[in-house]
């Protein structure tokens, strides 16, 4: 399993690596059980700090989403979290965010671009 | 531009036993102001990203921490000790990569690396060979002959030989292509626990992988010291039609012909406090905040 | 036993095995690396006096220079070269116990040079004879010009073949001139003018070329620091003024202050002069001794030869030592009007430095006294000697301190005692040169020296002032 990190991005990696475990359990693509990589060689691998990498585990664990399990490492979470509508609307946001600060920058108004979301949400489904 | 009050966002938890400790340092060549009271601790463990434009005084706060400048006045200590008269020890705990390498020309490079790791207790040979062989340096080559990315690895394997618990770096990379400073900066992080990196560079996309703290510096001042991921996260631009109060959580302000342009602290300045108008409310990354606190 | 215990005895074990020899030899292996650069020069020499022993046996020439002298000032130059080539730079500061150990190394080949010379004396016996004062001044001059031409190398790294050629040429020279062309030797070693016995071409055209003024003057770029940290004072200077510790003697402050009325000085201004002098001690230390040996009518090379080697040897050694020395310093002062420099060098510190070259160098020198009184040698002319050659040395000394920048300490108790050192050299070199036209010969080629060192100074200082010195 690959991160994809990018260091020069306005959000920290240790966010974006949350972000993105969050994002792929949601979505099914990590299921529980399935192992995390090791800190050391998600450090290795994009050349950043393992602290960084080790923080995020440590606030994906917090959270009930991975666990640590010994000899193994770091996997996804047995029972994942009940996440009620709000919460999974708080993960939604940091994306939405950037897209309505894009959105302003193109000056395109708020009509157009409430009109392509939902257009990409629909997308989606087909 | 206007400056507000540098703001000194809260120092770094102070430990006793913190590695890097700079207080009030002041140095001054002639009418030069080199440090201007700058201050600086580093926790243990810390990589720490020391920014800041030409002249901001990096190397000055390097070579005082070293010992190898005296300040006018301010208080030192770096691995625990005065660093003018730090101990053997000490020393073979510390590995310096100067900005330009100090190197003895007339060696071959296998010689200079047993030269100088003789010295120390700890040298690792096979893996300074490993390095070597690694890194693409010919052992068998004079130094002379070397070319100055080379000579850059070299310096920062008599560095890191010794595999030191305390790292300073002043701009050990900008010799390197891209991907060998991807390899030295997984490097920094190669089976030493628990080591303390100051690294100051003017490549801040490499900074920002690997630093858990950043110091940026201005005019000899130590202008910002935090987390960086807590700065990533709180620190944002915004423009606004009228000026910000200055205060906390206004680190800088910009005012242009129509508007202000600001960078602000969200812990100290709430998103909820800026005025009716404001917009374009930005996350920076490292460039990006350089940019906007240095211009 | 754990794991844990187990590593750290593992550690400790390790510790233990790291032993200093190991170090020891590590830096002794690097000496005779270091002075590399001699061994071209010194297999030269060896060939020259080979020869010069065996026409010396021919009876077609008489020897003027023996094995020991050859010798000894060849490996004590290599060895000077090899700890300031070592000694180095910031980054070595860092290393444990680095310059201890290298000084002690340093120290201890010296010795072991210094135990053989009763022997290079005995193989060399035959320098006592035929040597003169006028020949002295012309031995000195020579020595400097490897000195110069060999610094010269090292700091300007692009002269590389003209170097070569320029210290091959000289290295050549006096044999040459001993065995070549007669009417040509006789030319260049006869006086210009009968008043005047010492101005022979040879003399004045060491004279002219002895100081350590082609580095400046062929100089394309101030060298850089790690290239030639301690072999020339214009490095260090150069670091100094780049990393901003640069530091203006007084005397040269003095200087400045008259001839530019300036309090605030432009960086090469604040680098040029101090480097000027810098390489100038050397000549006028040794015109010290040789005018004083001229004086007192007792030139006995057999003395000086052994003696002034691993002397030298010992001040070149010493020299980045001081250096080093003076980067701490006592309290706080302030060099140029405006400028709080801070230097601290603890007064016990500096008595303690003064205290081991004392002792050093009267060690050294024990041997030679040995010889002397076994060749039966008069105790009043030794008297005069030893006299002699400790105010030389304390001159050689103080000038020393004086020149090089970063070592000034103003007002302090060494300062008033090196200044009254000083003022005694000056003023027997000033009776010697109102009384004595051999002293007059030797100042007058240090005359020359100044005048040709000042003129390269303001010829380099145009070039020196596109250099950007900022770092």
């Amino acid at each position: 399993m690959l991160f994809d990190i990018n260091p020069s991005a306005a959000v920290p990696i240790y966010r974006q690596i949350i972000d993105q475990v969050r994002r792929m359990v949601a979505g099914g693509l990590l299921k529980p059980g399935d192992e995390l990589p090791s800190v050391r060689s998600v450090a290795a691998q994009h050349a950043v700090n393992p602290m960084t990498v080790s923080k995020a585990y440590s606030l994906l664990e917090a959270e009930g989403l991975a666990m640590r399990q010994r000899g193994v490492g770091m996997v996804i979470a047995q029972r994942q979290p009940v996440r009620e509508l709000p919460d999974r609307l708080e993960l939604l946001r940091p994306s939405l965010q950037a897209a309505a600060q894009h959105a302003r920058q193109l000056e395109i108004p708020m009509r157009d671009a409430l009109a392509l979301f939902k257009n990409e949400l629909e997308g989606d489904k087909q | 531009m206007t400056m507000t009050q540098p703001q000194l966002i809260p120092p770094l938890a102070a430990m006793s036993d913190d590695p890097v400790l700079l207080e009030d340092v002041t140095l001054a060549y002639g009418d030069i102001i080199a440090l201007n009271n700058a201050s600086l601790r580093l926790p243990t463990g810390s990589v720490v990203g020391l920014a800041g434009s030409n002249g901001a005084g990096k190397s000055s706060l390097i070579r005082c921490l070293l010992g190898l400048t005296l300040p006018q006045s301010g208080r030192i200590r770096l691995l625990g000790e005065d660093p003018r008269e730090l101990s053997d020890a000490a020393r073979a705990r510390l590995g310096y990569v100067p900005q330009t390498p100090e190197l003895i020309e007339w060696m071959k490079v296998d010689q200079h690396l047993d030269y100088i790791g003789a010295f120390y207790p700890d040298w690792d040979a096979a893996r300074v060979a490993d390095w070597c062989a690694k890194w693409d340096l010919p052992p068998r080559q004079k130094v002379a002959g070397l070319s100055l990315g080379q000579k850059q690895k070299l310096s920062l394997l008599l560095a890191l030989g010794h595999a030191p618990q305390l790292l300073v770096l002043d701009e050990p990379v900008a010799s390197f292509d891209p991907l060998m400073r991807r390899e030295f900066m997984r490097t920094l992080f190669d089976e030493t626990p628990d080591r303390t990196v100051l690294i100051s560079s003017h490549l801040l996309s490499d900074l920002e992988r690997v630093i858990s703290h950043l110091v940026l510096m201005k005019n000899g001042r130590v202008l910002l010291v935090d987390e960086w991921d807590a700065l990533n996260e709180n620190l944002r631009r915004v423009v606004s039609p009228i000026r910000l109060p200055s205060g906390p959580g206004v680190l800088a302000q910009h005012t242009g012909s129509e508007d202000t342009t600001a960078v602000i602290d969200t812990r100290q300045f709430p998103l909820s406090d800026l005025p009716s108008g404001a917009r374009q409310v930005m996350a920076m990354n490292l460039d990006e905040l350089f940019v906007e606190l240095m211009s | 036993m754990n794991m844990s215990t187990q590593a750290t005895s593992q550690a400790v074990m390790h510790a233990r095995e790291h032993s200093h020899w190991r170090v020891y030899l590590t830096i002794f292996r690097q000496l005779p690396v270091a002075s590399w650069l001699f061994s071209g020069l010194l297999v030269l020499f060896m060939f020259a006096l080979v020869a010069t022993q065996v026409f010396a046996a021919m009876r077609l020439t008489t020897v003027v220079f023996g094995w020991s002298w050859n010798v000894l000032l060849f490996v004590g130059l290599g060895l000077g070269k090899a700890t300031s080539d070592l000694w180095g730079s910031d980054s070595r500061r860092l290393v444990p116990d680095y310059h201890r150990r290298l000084m002690r190394v340093v120290t201890v080949t010296a010795l072991a040079i210094w135990s053989t010379i009763p022997l290079t004396y005995w193989l060399g016996s035959v320098d006592r004879d035929g040597m003169s004062w006028v020949g002295g001044v012309w031995l000195w001059s020579y020595g400097l010009l490897g000195l110069s031409f060999i610094w010269g190398f090292f700091v300007t790294r692009k002269m590389h073949w003209l170097a070569r050629v320029l210290m091959m040429s000289f290295a050549l020279l006096p044999w040459w001139a001993l065995v070549g062309y007669a009417p040509f030797r006789e030319w260049l070693f006869s006086p210009l003018a009968p008043a005047w016995p010492g101005y022979t071409p040879i003399n004045l055209l060491s004279l002219l070329l002895g100081p350590h003024n082609w580095p400046l003057f062929f100089a394309r770029r101030m060298p850089a620091v790690q290239e030639a940290a301690h072999c020339s004072s214009l490095a260090r200077i150069e670091q100094r003024v780049r990393t901003g510790t640069a530091l203006d003697g007084f005397v040269m402050r003095e200087l400045l202050q008259f001839f530019h009325a300036k309090s605030r000085l432009r960086p090469e201004f604040r680098v040029c002069p101090p480097a000027l002098l810098g390489w100038l001690w050397g000549p006028l230390a040794m015109a010290l001794f040789v005018g004083v040996f001229a004086k007192i009518g007792i030139l006995y090379l057999a003395i000086v030869a052994p003696t002034l080697a691993p002397s030298m040897a010992l001040l070149t050694a010493i020299t980045p030592l001081s250096a080093s020395i003076g980067r701490k310093s006592l309290g706080r002062y302030t060099l140029l009007p405006g400028a709080a420099h801070r230097r601290e060098l603890p007064a016990w510190l500096t008595r303690r430095y003064f205290a081991v070259c004392a002792a050093v160098i009267a060690f050294l020198w024990l041997p030679s006294l040995l010889v002397a009184i076994w060749a039966e040698i008069p105790a009043a002319v030794i008297g005069r000697f030893v006299a002699a050659l400790l105010l030389s040395l304390a001159g050689a000394t103080a000038l020393q301190i004086f020149v090089l920048p970063g070592k000034t300490t103003v007002l302090s108790t060494p300062t008033v005692f090196l200044t009254v050192f000083v003022g005694t050299i000056a003023a027997v070199n000033a009776a010697l040169i109102v009384n004595d036209a051999g002293a007059r010969l030797v100042f007058a080629g240090v005359a020359v020296s100044i005048a040709t060192s000042t003129v390269l100074y303001l010829w380099g200082l145009r070039r020196w002032k596109t250099i950007d010195l900022g770092g």
